[in-house]
């Protein structure tokens, strides 16, 4: 393949990214390559240890297989379910409706408030045994279960806080949707297409790409959450939501194993590597650009 | 068109270069006044015995100190570094300070880059860590600080590493039973009585089988591991879990097995509220909604946490001896404490530090300030200045005088990190059931071997 | 007929949910109110009383500064950091989605791989070299990564938008004499509006509540933002903490990113509709 005409224009382009992840960049995740090799503690200067974390990782940890499954199931509920919720609410909020500025900001309210304390205590407010959510499920005479103290349910009232601030993927969505020439639309109509065929013919291939960022993000994301986990159950109860991102920032944090820590984040940084290639190479047979290339 | 566009990203470039000269001149500024701070430092160690006397008269001197606390502390530690730059008018104290939530984690960083302050607040659990790395904290032995003033024992307990005095403890402080007085009352339990675990249970049992809502106690895994699980060991064997001489533990496996079914039995009968319901509010029980509405009776706490215990229910709160075995070798619980101010090693000014501790524990104008907002009367200066002035909190004094006269003395290796980790795990996995108490001791006695030998 | 039951449906929609979504911010407002005892004893959602006390107390702060100096930090921290992170970040995507050079997909592969790991590993390292560069108890830290697009998010972002773009507009805008930077500038731009006005949003809310960071680099109280403020007087290990006014002053805090929300989004919907896009 060869260089586009302004291929230089290009380069000179892309050069603050450059220099940022020379400069910025570069030094901390080769440093941490490095401590992933060595015992480092934060405080200690760290000794060369070899693969003894890798080995100790998968052969003696036994955190660290729960935490990635707790880390996989996390991702696997929480992102489509995510996903979905913004793309409806978004085809919602794109309607002509009376004094919809506000409602958009309404729905982005949760997302505002981010991890914040207010969010913590509220979230176990809610949640907690004798707590809203199940008082409101006692006036339908169901007896609600104990969301954040039983193991197999805080995973899922941990995924229900992060679907709930859905907003930013609601916003690219709306933001996609405005890239849709309406023109497109005018047609369709003129040639007698519902709405319902315009949404899959139309609508959902113009905004593939919004879509393909947006999984590829929160797949990232996910595979590193720590804020929600970290505010409202610290990981447990019995590790049910020991998610990675906890089990890293623990290890590097609390226990001051910046070393092993480390092994653990790059062993994850493969993981998730493979992941988005994957999604990558697929995306030809599914995402389409309006630019004409690839 | 296209010399107006090019003009912008020359002008963009340049921008970018300016500020990448600006890093490294900034940079090799900072290294000069470090490199010359050395220097200073070096010749003011060997003229260490006249600093107090010469930091009064000397050059103007920056000193950073930081602490974490709630307002209360910050507003008293304020007023006391206002006292002390006015006593001392060539010193500027920079105070940084926050909440307690990722104070470890700054200073830790600090530390580890070199930028820690001069003088900081620390737990006497962090020591180990710290000073097991490397030599952060300065020997307050070697400096102007007067130590003599101490509580009997208090430095031993929470202020030395390997024969330094890295710390001087700001507070001294045990652990003791909360109890909610109109629960007490209502439910016969006897504040003066000092009750067996078994008692307790049998209580406990009786309270909840009369009321499904009310239980006895409650606990997150901190408390059971702290609380429940190590005073219960200590118990049996009247002294701290490792033997720093020989690195072994001294609680033998059974111990172990009897102090996992102790908890389990405190949840099988009813004692202890529901470990997931109790456990939403981790880190701070005052939060559960039951102790609030007075449906629990009694919470194992430090004596140190009994305004928070205190503002949080309607009914007057009251403390009561800490539950034990019988024939118990001790009541297994520390007297000690658990906090207090240290010195940066690596100080510019670590005379000027040693002169700011020293005011600051046993400057009676200082104590006087800072009431109990710092801590709970480490020193005897301090006993004298707020006994006399009626500013100790009763609770707490109450709590202390309880938990002191049978307490033990626990040592570094006891607190180490991981082996509460180990041993609050495997809490959690007998709580849920999935291992049995016996099984949960061996697998503990296995891994606190491992930790200890590569502690070794 | 049938279009208006559809909307009937969207409206019924959009409130019932639209409840849920506003309630966090009704049970803080009314949680300000309440002391700590009502607070966490009791589910009701209103205050037995009402009193300004919390926010005029919160908004003391404790020590020295009062939040007008939170405020007034956070603004200073977060606008240039923004600015300089939506043109960086704009440009950089420019160069990455239009143009074909040498080692782009190896670039663009490193881009992306750079969010891939936890920060808890790269905060250390990161933290020593700038400590190296002397910006610690500084914004720099916060501002310069802005200005070298050190937000993959955002470039990638802004890639996939443009990559929604018909080349044609770029091919007619050479053809009238504009050199690169002018079709991005004079022709690109104005229609990623949408695109960039997220960027702003969501860059904005980032640095509004980053707590870690701050917290490593910013170590002198008087140049504290909001999201340390908020935290300062929590001392869960020995005090009781006034929360009615860490929630009034976290209400406050969070008015001027909800401004910033409301109006900006009408830019949402003013896409390329509006604009000449059929090349």
């Amino acid at each position: 393949m060869g260089y586009s005409k302004n291929w230089k224009w290009g380069m000179i382009f892309i050069l603050p990214w450059f220099l940022g992840f020379c400069i910025l960049q570069a030094y901390p995740l080769i440093m941490s390559l490095y401590y992933s090799f060595t015992d480092f503690s934060i405080l200690g200067s760290g000794d060369f240890v070899g693969l003894d974390n890798y080995i100790r990782l998968f052969t003696k940890d036994k955190y660290f297989i729960k935490s990635l499954t707790v880390t996989f199931k996390y991702a696997l509920i929480s992102v489509p379910m995510k996903l979905l919720m913004a793309l409806i609410v978004a085809m919602i909020l794109n309607m002509k409706l009376k004094a919809i500025n506000l409602f958009r900001t309404v729905y982005y309210l949760p997302s505002i408030m981010g991890g914040s304390v207010a969010i913590s205590i509220l979230w176990k407010f809610m949640f907690m045994k004798e707590g809203m959510v199940n008082g409101f499920l006692g006036i339908f005479g169901i007896e609600g279960p104990d969301w954040l103290g039983n193991q197999n349910m805080s995973l899922i009232t941990i995924c229900l806080l992060v679907v709930w601030q859905f907003g930013s993927s609601m916003v690219l969505f709306l933001a996609g949707l405005q890239n849709i020439p309406t023109d497109l639309y005018e047609a369709a109509d003129m040639d007698g297409a519902g709405k319902i065929m315009q949404f899959f013919k139309i609508t959902l291939p113009m905004l593939t790409p919004v879509i393909f960022f947006n999984l590829i993000m929160q797949i990232i994301h996910a595979l590193q959450e720590f804020t929600s986990a970290a505010i409202i159950t610290g990981g447990g109860p019995n590790h049910a939501t020991y998610l990675m991102g906890v089990k890293i920032y623990e290890d590097a944090f609390r226990s001051l194993k910046m070393g092993y820590a480390s092994a653990t984040s790059w062993v994850l940084f493969v993981i998730i590597l493979l992941i988005t290639m994957l999604i990558f190479r697929s995306s030809d047979a599914w995402v389409f650009y309006n630019d004409g290339r690839d | 068109m296209t010399r107006k566009g090019s003009k912008a990203i020359a002008v963009a470039m340049s921008m970018v270069m300016a500020f990448g000269i600006a890093g490294c001149g900034e940079s090799a500024a900072a290294d000069t006044t470090q490199s010359a701070a050395e220097t200073t430092a070096a010749e003011s160690g060997a003229a260490e015995t006249q600093a107090a006397e010469s930091a009064a008269t000397e050059e103007p001197v920056t000193l950073r100190y930081a602490w974490w606390g709630s307002d209360n502390r910050h507003e008293a530690m304020l007023a006391m570094i206002e006292a002390f730059e006015a006593k001392y008018p060539n010193i500027t104290v920079e105070a940084e300070y926050q909440g307690y939530d990722g104070y470890y984690e700054k200073i830790m960083t600090e530390l580890s880059s070199g930028t820690a302050p001069d003088v900081m607040q620390i737990e006497t659990g962090w020591i180990p860590d710290i000073q097991g790395a490397g030599d952060y904290l300065a020997d307050l032995q070697t400096l102007p600080v007067d130590l003599t003033t101490l509580k009997p024992g208090l430095l031993d307990a929470s202020g030395m590493y390997n024969g330094e005095a890295n710390l001087f403890p700001c507070t001294v402080g045990s652990s003791c039973v909360y109890v909610n007085t109109e629960f007490a009352s209502a439910h016969g339990i006897d504040l003066s009585k000092v009750y067996s675990w078994d008692e307790l249970m049998e209580l406990g049992s009786a309270i909840h089988s009369e009321n499904e809502d009310l239980y006895l106690m409650t606990a997150d895994t901190d408390i059971l591991n702290k609380l429940f699980f190590q005073p219960y060991l200590v118990q049996n064997t009247g002294v701290a879990l490792i033997d720093e001489e020989t690195m072994e533990m001294t609680f033998t496996e059974q111990n172990a097995a009897d102090a996992f079914q102790m908890i389990l039995d405190m949840y099988e009968s009813g004692t202890l509220e529901p470990f997931g319901e109790a456990n939403t509010f981790a880190g701070s029980m005052n939060q559960d909604q039951r102790w609030i509405n007075g449906e629990i009776g009694a919470i194992l706490g430090y004596t140190g946490n009994a305004p928070v215990y205190q503002d949080s229910t309607t009914a007057a709160v009251d403390v009561m001896a800490f539950p034990r075995i019988e024939n118990a070798k001790s009541n297994g619980i520390t007297y000690a404490g658990n906090r207090g101010a240290a010195i940066n090693a690596n100080s510019e000014n670590i005379d000027t530090a040693a002169l700011f501790v020293d005011y600051m524990m046993n400057d009676e104008e200082a104590i006087s300030i800072l009431g109990t907002n710092l801590g709970f009367c480490p020193t005897t200066t301090a006993d004298k200045v707020l006994l006399a002035d009626g500013t100790v909190g009763e609770l707490q004094t109450k709590g202390i005088e309880l938990a002191q006269p049978d307490s033990y003395v626990t040592n570094a290796t006891s607190g180490n990190t991981d082996l509460a980790t180990t041993s609050k795990d495997l809490i959690e996995e007998v709580v849920y059931g999935e291992v049995t108490p016996e099984e949960a001791a061996a697998e503990l006695m296995e891994k606190y071997q491992e930790i200890l030998d590569l502690l070794k | 007929m049938k279009k208006h039951m559809k909307l009937t449906w969207a409206y019924i929609f959009v409130i019932v949910f639209g409840l849920i979504m506003i309630f966090p911010l009704i049970w803080m407002f009314f949680a300000t109110f309440k002391d700590n005892k009502e607070l966490f004893g009791s589910l009701t959602i209103l205050p037995k009383a009402f009193s300004l006390e919390p926010y005029i107390n919160g908004w003391k702060g404790s020590g020295q500064f009062t939040y007008l100096t939170f405020f007034a930090n956070t603004f200073k921290l977060v606008v240039p950091t923004v600015a300089f992170t939506v043109l960086s970040t704009g440009i950089v995507a420019y160069g990455f989605a239009r143009f074909n050079f040498p080692a782009k997909r190896i670039l663009f592969g490193l881009m992306i791989s750079t969010m891939m790991l936890p920060d808890a590993v790269i905060m250390i390292p990161r933290y020593v070299l700038y400590n190296k560069l002397g910006w610690v108890d500084t914004y720099f830290p916060f501002w310069v990564p802005g200005l070298l697009a050190c937000y993959p998010f955002l470039i990638f972002q802004q890639i996939q938008f443009l990559r929604g773009l018909p080349r044609e507009l770029d091919e007619s805008a050479y053809m009238d004499g504009c050199n690169p930077f002018m079709v991005y500038a004079r022709i690109l731009m104005p229609l990623l509006k949408p695109c960039i006005f997220s960027v702003i949003i969501f860059q904005t809310l980032w640095r509004w509540n980053d707590y870690f960071n701050n917290l490593i680099y910013i170590s002198s109280v008087k140049k504290f933002t909001l999201s340390l403020a908020l935290k300062m007087s929590i001392d869960s290990q020995g005090a009781s903490t006034p929360w009615n006014q860490i929630m009034a002053m976290s209400l406050l805090s969070l008015i001027p990113p909800i401004l910033l929300y409301f109006f900006a989004q009408k830019y949402f919907v003013e896409g390329v509709t509006a604009g000449s896009i059929k090349g």
